[in-house]
């Protein structure tokens, strides 16, 4: 009896320390006890599932990972002791075999698992010393896997909330929701240990959600801006936005993926979806809780971005024809002067009015007028290259910039788009002829033959328009052209 | 002294750590200037843990032992060195060619793995309990003639043979794994996944009776889940069973001392037949080794697996636990037993393995997770064909997702 309790003090001791994990515990503890009681190997059974799953053994000193399982039948021997039924349980075949639950002394409830003694070659039972022994050795190492558990799970809560907490403040300091997302992905997906995590952003416009942006477990990004789900189909992120709950198959995975919708005053403006499929590692519920109370911060940070980047675009881009305004395109104008200066790339500019347009105003009123503006706007972004920037210049002038174009590049670019505008017909419901035509006037000036300046390239273009609208409108005409064709002083 | 850190898996159960010490002095003495430590993870561990160090960014081991199907997932998901960076002059010549593919990430030449040992399974009986059965090995060929010897076996010859079960169960763990039922989806003309790796196929209706055929097996009783006292089952090596599905050679034959008489006598009751699917197609397994991408070490670790993977080593290393050398197979029997060496040549001239596909290791997980189910179900007496079928429906849904999105 008293060699019983100065093994238990001994090892209530020796345990009696922080450890940071429970494998660490387990095999401490299991050594202590394999010293105390003669076995063999002890096997150290954990509950999982309704089932004990033997996960370490201490085999002849040597502490090994071990995966096997014991299904828990109704009403068996070891159901019972994992209930808390019997006290122990042990057999003699084939050889000694000694169970005893893990639970501590207060522990109420189902036992954390069980150990199991083994005599591999006797069949001599355990006597009833050795079972009192075992079961309160293992009492003790429960009560140390209940603290040591329940530490963990503190210290990893903690890590998780300090790696939000500096997540939601990059966040924050990122101007672009583009910039500002990949970085929280990236972050979600590396603290979270998460295989991937995608954000997709809701499109009220196209009543779907479009895809942003996914990072992955190798810490990459990629763009998802090719997916677009609508929200009337059958996928299932659809069902999660429309609020209804998983179907038999997402159930199955409910551990691996997550959908956590994000939401502004109960309003769904994206959906974060974030799993572990490749690595099939379970997500911890209490993860899961953080990244759903998480997701309510990205919510408001991603729609206070896009309110940004929409009060931005408002005023750098003309409302009606969603081309850019004349400072902006000030300021892009002298950045490709720099880029041409160093590079040596051509570069020419041109000017536009539409021909009659005050009489279109006039004729059949300001907001015919308007739709043509905006149908010429629609029609300029959709024709023009890439690289090209057009902006509304005035009332009805527009000037586009052509890099890497010639003089000769851009008039044959702007015979296109003017072919192109005159089949864009202008419906004028209240009008005899139902439709409108557009023609317009084109000037063209390039750098470096024309001018250096943004000053002397505009004020080219323009005296190449006014050559065009002097010949008859409906045309484009290069200064160079213009400067040959145009009568000089002497001749008038 | 430049330590190494080896991850293995449990190649001979409680004995693999003693069993790798010791062939592993050999080494130690080739490379004095390294050291290499062994740790025993199971494949549930081994994963888990490789993943969880790719993730975090942490440091794992420097070399590692994995299925050679998990090639390609490793490799993809930057778990594993590209050899061919560590050897220019690497060449895999001396394995066969579909232990070659198993070597790559999948559809590249980069290789991320060597070949180490294998073993295809056969099926061994006990000639004393078929001969009380009133069977002959000759009725084992095929699957329909195999569960009737099982079933007459129960019925006369356990009892009589100091037997306590028709067929051992390979997997201690009370579990069934995707190498338990892949010969029997074949041996019904069935498959696992398509060939190009975009969809699963073990929903379909072969696939399915082949997995069947298998948990029949469990439902029955003629395989047991467990051994007694909740101890993994024993089989027929140690005299519990009459059949068996093995990849290993039977243990070995003291040379000499007071055991070897009875064990002798013990060995000539073992016969063994290819595995009984009427054109003998089995499944080949074979364990692969991996230098770690993030390992500090990698040109030791590559000298560690060249040296494993290699001719004598690979073929001391094999024998010591019952299984062949990847790159020999069953010719290292040399004139030992012909009758099983003709046994083994078959089955491996014949067996298929699991393809290495870019998310096998993932969709394996998947698979056994359906297993472990079905397994509870037993286990519980609830067991059916119907239970399976619909479980196979929604894994390989999971699975069809899964290849959705990370098929090559």
């Amino acid at each position: 009896m008293k060699a019983r309790h100065e093994t238990l003090y001994r090892i209530h001791t020796r345990l009696n320390r922080v450890f940071q994990t429970e494998d660490a515990l387990l095999e401490a503890g299991v050594r202590l006890i394999g010293r105390a009681l003669h076995a063999d190997r002890i096997g150290v059974f954990l509950c999982a599932d309704g089932d004990l799953q033997l996960r370490y053994a201490l085999h002849r000193e040597l502490w090994l990972e071990m995966d096997e399982v014991v299904h828990l039948a109704d009403a068996s021997p070891l159901a019972r002791l994992v209930e808390g039924r019997r006290a122990s349980l042990s057999a003699v075949s084939p050889h000694a075999v000694l169970y005893v639950p893990l639970r501590s002394v207060a522990g109420e409830g189902e036992a954390l698992g069980t150990l199991r003694f083994e005599r591999l070659s006797s069949r001599r039972p355990f006597s009833a010393a050795e079972r009192m022994t075992a079961g309160l050795l293992a009492a003790e190492l429960a009560q140390n896997l209940e603290r040591t558990r329940s530490g963990s799970a503190r210290r990893r809560q903690l890590k998780r909330l300090e790696a939000l907490t500096d997540l939601a403040a990059v966040f924050a300091s990122s101007l672009r929701v583009e910039d500002g997302v990949k970085l929280i992905l990236q972050g979600i997906t590396r603290h979270f240990c998460l295989d991937r995590a995608r954000l997709y952003l809701l499109d009220r416009e196209r009543s779907a959600l479009r895809g942003e942006v996914s990072a992955d477990l190798r810490g990459r990004s990629s763009s998802l801006r090719g997916e677009e789900i609508p929200l009337k189909g059958d996928h299932r992120f659809a069902r999660i936005m429309r609020g209804e709950g998983p179907d038999p198959i997402m159930k199955r995975y409910e551990e691996r993926v997550v959908y956590l919708p994000l939401s502004v005053q109960g309003q769904n403006i994206g959906l974060l979806v974030v799993d572990n499929l490749v690595s099939q590692q379970t997500i911890p519920g209490e993860d899961i809780g953080l990244l759903r109370s998480f997701a309510g911060q990205i919510a408001l940070a991603v729609d206070n971005q896009r309110l940004f980047e929409e009060v931005q675009a408002l005023s750098l881009y003309d409302h009606l024809t969603g081309l850019a305004v004349r400072r902006y395109f000030a300021q892009r104008f002298q950045e490709e002067l720099y880029r041409v200066e160093r590079g040596g790339a051509p570069l020419s500019v041109v000017m536009i009015d539409v021909d009659h347009f005050k009489g279109i105003n006039d004729g059949y009123g300001h907001q015919v007028g308007d739709l043509a503006l905006k149908e010429f706007g629609k029609l300029i972004l959709k024709r023009l290259r890439k690289i090209d920037f057009p902006a509304r210049y005035g009332g009805d002038e527009v000037v586009i910039l052509l890099p890497q174009a010639s003089a000769e590049d851009a008039a044959n670019i702007m015979g296109r788009l003017l072919a192109d505008l005159r089949e864009l017909r202008i419906p004028v419901p209240f009008s005899s002829a139902k439709e409108l035509s557009v023609t317009a006037s084109i000037g063209i000036a390039s750098y470096p033959e024309d001018g250096r300046t943004a000053e002397d390239l505009l004020q080219r273009a323009d005296e190449a328009l006014y050559w065009v609208k002097t010949r008859g409108r409906d045309g484009v005409c290069t200064y160079r052209q213009a400067l040959l064709e145009r009568p000089s002083a002497a001749d008038r | 002294m430049r330590e190494l850190t080896l991850w293995t898996l449990p190649n001979n159960g409680y004995d693999t750590v003693p069993a790798l010490r010791e062939h592993l002095s050999d080494f130690h003495r080739e490379h004095a200037g390294i050291r290499a430590s062994v740790w025993v993870r199971t494949p549930r561990t081994l994963w888990e843990r490789l993943l969880t160090a790719a993730k975090e960014g942490t440091s794992g081991p420097d070399l590692v032992q994995i299925p050679s199907h998990w090639t390609s997932t490793l490799a993809r998901l930057g778990v594993l060195a590209d050899l061919g960076e560590l050897d220019p002059g690497l060449d895999l010549g001396r394995w066969p060619a579909s232990m070659r593919a198993q070597c790559r990430l999948d559809g590249t030449p980069h290789v991320y793995s060597l070949p180490w040992w294998a073993e295809a399974r056969v099926l061994y009986y006990r000639r004393d309990a078929l001969k009380a059965a009133g069977c002959a090995p000759e009725d084992l060929a095929a699957w329909e003639g195999f569960t009737e010897v099982c079933r007459r076996a129960a019925k006369r010859a356990l009892s009589s043979c100091g037997l306590q079960h028709p067929v051992a169960n390979p997997n201690p763990r009370e579990s069934v794994s995707l190498a338990d039922v892949a010969p029997c989806v074949w041996s019904r003309g069935g498959d696992l996944f398509a060939a190009d790796g975009t969809r699963s196929l073990f929903q379909r209706e072969r696939a399915e009776r082949g997995i069947a055929d298998y948990f029949k097996l469990l439902a029955s009783g003629a395989m047991p889940l467990k051994g007694e006292s909740g101890l993994a089952p024993l089989d027929l090596f140690e005299g519990a069973c009459a059949l068996q599905f093995s990849g290993r050679r039977p243990p070995p034959v003291p040379r000499a001392g007071p055991r070897r008489a009875s064990a002798l006598r013990a060995r000539g009751r073992i016969g063994a037949v290819p595995f009984p699917a009427g054109d003998g197609a089995t499944i080949l397994s074979a364990w692969n080794l991996g230098v770690l991408r993030n390992t500090p070490a990698p040109r030791e670790a590559y000298a560690l697996a060249r040296w494993l993977s290699s001719g004598s080593p690979a073929s001391a290393y094999a024998r010591a636990i019952g299984a062949f050398p990847a790159a020999e197979g069953p010719a290292v029997m040399g004139d030992e037993d012909p009758d099983l060496r003709g046994v083994f040549e078959a089955a491996f001239a014949r067996a298929r393995m699991i393809p290495n596909l870019s998310v096998l290791g993932s969709l394996e997980r998947v698979f056994d997770r359906s297993m472990e189910r079905q397994v509870r179900e037993v286990a519980r007496r609830r067991w059916s064909p119907e239970t399976l079928r619909e479980e196979l429906i929604h894994a390989a849904s999971e699975v069809d997702y899964i290849l959705s999105f990370h098929a090559a």
